[in-house]
């Protein structure tokens, strides 16, 4: 486990109680608990939690704390103040029932080829056929692209 | 935009020249599309570039190479789908006239 981790569990147990749904904590307690786990705190005490909020997944034990179709997160709740909130975690899954669009695939030869099924395969295709401009009917110009080594990878599909 | 773990984003403009962040969340095989991914892309977009306007989209691939998107807002604090469209890719010849006639009377998504 990493520090932001063991930090990051230690004041989430200290301060749930069973069946809370809102756990509030301060950004001094990110130096009282690191203090009391004996962890150097990092530069910069914000990456802790933004680190959280939009990098990684909190802790497995703090997710194992949340009932069946919920999962904790991290949101500010005013100056040097969070929460953690327990929020729907169903996963969206599209409609069966929709009816289909035919769109000629302008995906160039080589990238078919050695594209597979996988999240990267999947934004390439989108990209290459302008879906998030018919979509939204927006133009729209891709301005982060994933990186470029998992771009190249191939040959087996991407866990997770 | 600093290096996020959003997969892709994109920004945009319309006709009346309003600019839009779209972060993109892709999802392959078996994997679903995560609200909790999606609340993350949203909050990313409003401290990253906060005079955009932030539209969140999903996209998962279905069998026969069909893709389906997703645009979502959030509401009452939980991750709500607003549009959802499912796009096939196909070899020009296999849009046939009756498709384009069949597209051309789904008036409704024109307003």
């Amino acid at each position: 486990m990493n520090r932001y981790s063991a930090i990051i569990e230690a004041i989430f147990h200290a301060k749930h109680k069973h069946g809370q749904r809102d756990v509030l904590f301060e950004r001094d307690d990110i130096v009282t608990f690191a203090s009391s786990l004996d962890i150097d705190l990092p530069k910069n005490l914000g990456d802790i939690i933004y680190s959280f909020r939009y990098r990684t997944e909190l802790p497995t034990s703090i997710l194992a704390a949340a009932p069946e179709g919920e999962t904790w997160i991290i949101r500010p709740a005013g100056r040097g103040k969070y929460r953690f909130v327990l929020v729907t975690n169903i996963p969206l899954s599209p409609n069966p029932n929709l009816a289909v669009t035919k769109i000629p695939d302008a995906t160039p030869g080589i990238i078919s080829k050695y594209a597979f099924s996988d999240e990267q395969a999947l934004l390439a295709r989108v990209r290459y056929n302008r879906l998030i401009d018919v979509f939204l009917g927006i133009a729209c110009y891709s301005l982060q692209n994933p990186p470029t080594d998992d771009r190249c990878r191939h040959g087996s599909s991407r866990d997770g | 935009m600093g290096q996020v773990e959003t997969d892709e984003v994109y920004v945009g403009v319309d006709k009346s020249g309003s600019h839009y962040v779209v972060p993109v969340q892709a999802k392959g095989g078996s994997d679903k599309l995560s609200r909790v991914q999606i609340e993350q892309d949203i909050a990313v977009c409003a401290e990253k570039l906060p005079s955009l306007i932030c539209r969140p989209v999903g996209a998962q691939f279905m069998k026969d190479d069909v893709i389906a998107l997703f645009e979502f807002e959030q509401q009452d604090d939980d991750i709500r789908v607003t549009s959802e469209k499912h796009y096939q890719l196909v070899p020009p010849e296999a849009v046939t006239d009756e498709d384009l006639l069949g597209y051309r009377q789904r008036l409704v998504d024109r307003t």
